[in-house]
């Protein structure tokens, strides 16, 4: 499992090396020019020598790899520069936009994982029954709206209607009630059906039919199908928080939240290049290291995927 | 003894057992062969238990099984499936499959379940130093041996086999079939072979029923050779596996 875990580490790596080459590239390739960008704010009317003391200034007179890898080593030690936009570090900007994003995430995920499990188990124990029947009509039906809309529509009903919850902001974790709500609704969705269907194959294995056929009770069968089918939602889980954390600028802009995906979506607008860049590692990084923790937990949750490390 | 009597099973508009009757005698081997969809493991599965049948009854020495005779019946005929696998906990330790039926059927305490499962090992010759290890990590011949004696742990009166042997190498399952043989004389346990293989029929079976469309077509006592055979279907299957075994040699 260590030699898993290790091999597993070195490609994720590589993986973070590519995400940040590309990025680095594509915003290379912008049409609007991040030193003149930053000149105009400066100057206003610059001149052709301010646009290219700001270029020096900025390294952007140096080679494209020479400036990617003195970005990339100031990156590692967590020095991502000055936003061109405000003027402040910029990690100084992701650590204050960091701690709403992920609160968001866990509490979604939270959620997630209350609306996924009991719904999926109600699913498959009553299968073509009323109860899956409406479970799966009410998924399709969340599943096929935008996140935002029903971040609309929870905000229209339990902060309009029944003032119970505040229509902005993220001062305390009441307010992060609706927003996450938003984001697990459509997610849960798609894990209710993909949980029941594990645990339907569980019921139908050959290890329950003959643990049936000994008399071994319905509850430690259960059981038993709940770890077989745990492994899915876990990984499905973990790819949410993922999502959440690199999706959450619609969710964010509805309810005010000041959080990595408004960070990024201001810096796309007003062409901060090294913030853009900054905000798409931090998200990679975040989104490469829960993947990999479902795939810890999965290992450690399947005999099978253990038994094949051996 | 084990007995079917005009035991019929439907799935929706399918027929998979056709009004069937079958018998199991004590301390012998009879071997049902037939081709796919005959309706063999339904039948089987009809016999451990597992499912009722719609019409019909099955007997355990007379008595009609049903839920008052559940817990004998569990005991006394056990299944050994053909996908040793999936037939497996993948969660639990090979200690730990073998552990349950002892708790459970024969309720055994722990000194005792130790020592049976030591000699249910040695009955198998399941290596003891993979008890610890969990079942997906065993071998497949291992997981076999472990089926086998997973349903040897009850003391049964019958062990049905499903379609166990198939997928298995011609050595591996020699080595099983001989080691069955031996175990049956010495445990006197009757077995039920399902299986689609004659040269396995005609090793082991004192009875072999030839099954096709849900319905037993033919029934040999004491077979000695295919040409014993007399059904046109029967003698479709001994041509197959003749084509079979030419087909290997080429």
């Amino acid at each position: 499992m260590i030699k898993r875990i290790v091999s597993r580490l070195i490609m994720l790596t590589v993986v973070l090396l590519g995400v940040t080459l590309l990025t680095f590239f594509y915003t290379s390739l912008s049409p609007v020019d991040a030193g003149q960008a930053l000149a105009v704010r400066r100057y206003t009317r610059p001149t052709a020598e301010q646009i290219t003391e700001v270029r020096h200034e900025l390294g952007l007179d140096k080679p494209f790899a020479q400036q990617y890898i003195s970005w990339l080593g100031k990156a590692i030690k967590g020095d991502f520069g000055n936003s061109y936009n405000t003027g402040k570090p910029i990690i100084d900007e992701l650590t204050a936009s960091l701690k709403p994003t992920v609160t968001l995430a866990f509490i979604s995920l939270l959620f997630t994982a209350l609306l996924s499990i009991p719904l999926g188990v109600l699913s498959a124990s009553r299968k073509g029954g009323f109860a899956d029947k409406t479970i799966y009509l009410f998924g399709i039906v969340c599943m096929s709206v935008p996140n935002y809309w029903i971040g609309f529509m929870l905000m229209l009903v339990f902060a309009v209607q029944l003032p119970l919850f505040s229509i902005m902001g993220a001062d305390d974790l009441k307010d992060y009630v609706l927003p996450s709500l938003a984001i697990a609704i459509p997610t849960a969705s798609a894990n209710i059906r993909v949980f029941r269907s594990s645990l339907l194959e569980g019921y139908n294995s050959d290890f329950v039919m003959y643990a049936r056929a000994r008399g071994i009770s319905e509850r430690k069968i259960a059981g038993m199908v709940s770890r077989y089918a745990l492994p899915p939602l876990v990984t499905l889980l973990g790819q949410s928080f993922g999502f959440t954390i690199a999706g959450s600028a619609m969710i964010e802009f509805v309810f005010s939240i000041p959080g990595v995906g408004s960070m990024l979506v201001t810096a796309l607008g007003s062409r901060d290049t090294v913030t853009i860049n900054a905000c798409v590692l931090v998200i990679a990084v975040i989104f490469v290291a829960v993947n990999f923790l479902a795939e810890v937990i999965n290992t450690i949750l399947n005999p099978k995927e253990r038994a094949y490390d051996r | 003894m084990l007995k079917a009597e005009n035991i019929t099973k439907r799935y929706g508009f399918q027929t998979a057992v056709d009004d069937i009757s079958i018998t199991i005698s004590d301390d012998s081997v009879t071997v049902i062969v037939g081709e796919s969809g005959s309706g063999k493991s339904t039948l089987a599965r009809m016999l451990s238990y597992i499912e009722r049948p719609d019409t019909g009854r099955i007997l355990l020495d007379g008595t009609s099984i049903g839920r008052r005779t559940a817990k004998a019946t569990r005991r006394n005929v056990q299944l050994v499936m053909q996908d040793a696998a999936s037939s497996l906990d993948p969660h639990q330790t090979a200690e730990q499959v073998l552990d349950e039926p002892l708790k459970l059927l024969l309720k055994m305490g722990r000194p005792q379940r130790r020592e049976r499962i030591s000699e249910l090992t040695d009955m198998v010759h399941f290596p003891r130093d993979r008890l610890k290890n969990k079942v997906s990590e065993l071998s497949g011949g291992q997981q076999k041996r472990l089926c086998i004696a997973r349903a040897l742990a009850a003391e049964p009166q019958h062990i049905i086999f499903d379609e166990s042997f198939s997928g298995l190498d011609v050595t591996l399952r020699k080595q099983i079939l001989s080691m069955l043989k031996e175990l049956r004389k010495k445990l006197h346990i009757s077995f039920l072979i399902i299986t689609h293989d004659l040269d396995t029929a005609m090793y082991m079976a004192d009875r072999i029923y030839v099954m096709r469309f849900g319905k037993v077509i033919e029934t040999l006592e004491r077979p000695t050779s295919f040409l014993d055979l007399k059904e046109d279907y029967s003698k479709e299957l001994v041509k197959a596996a003749e084509y079979k075994r030419q087909a290997l040699y080429i």
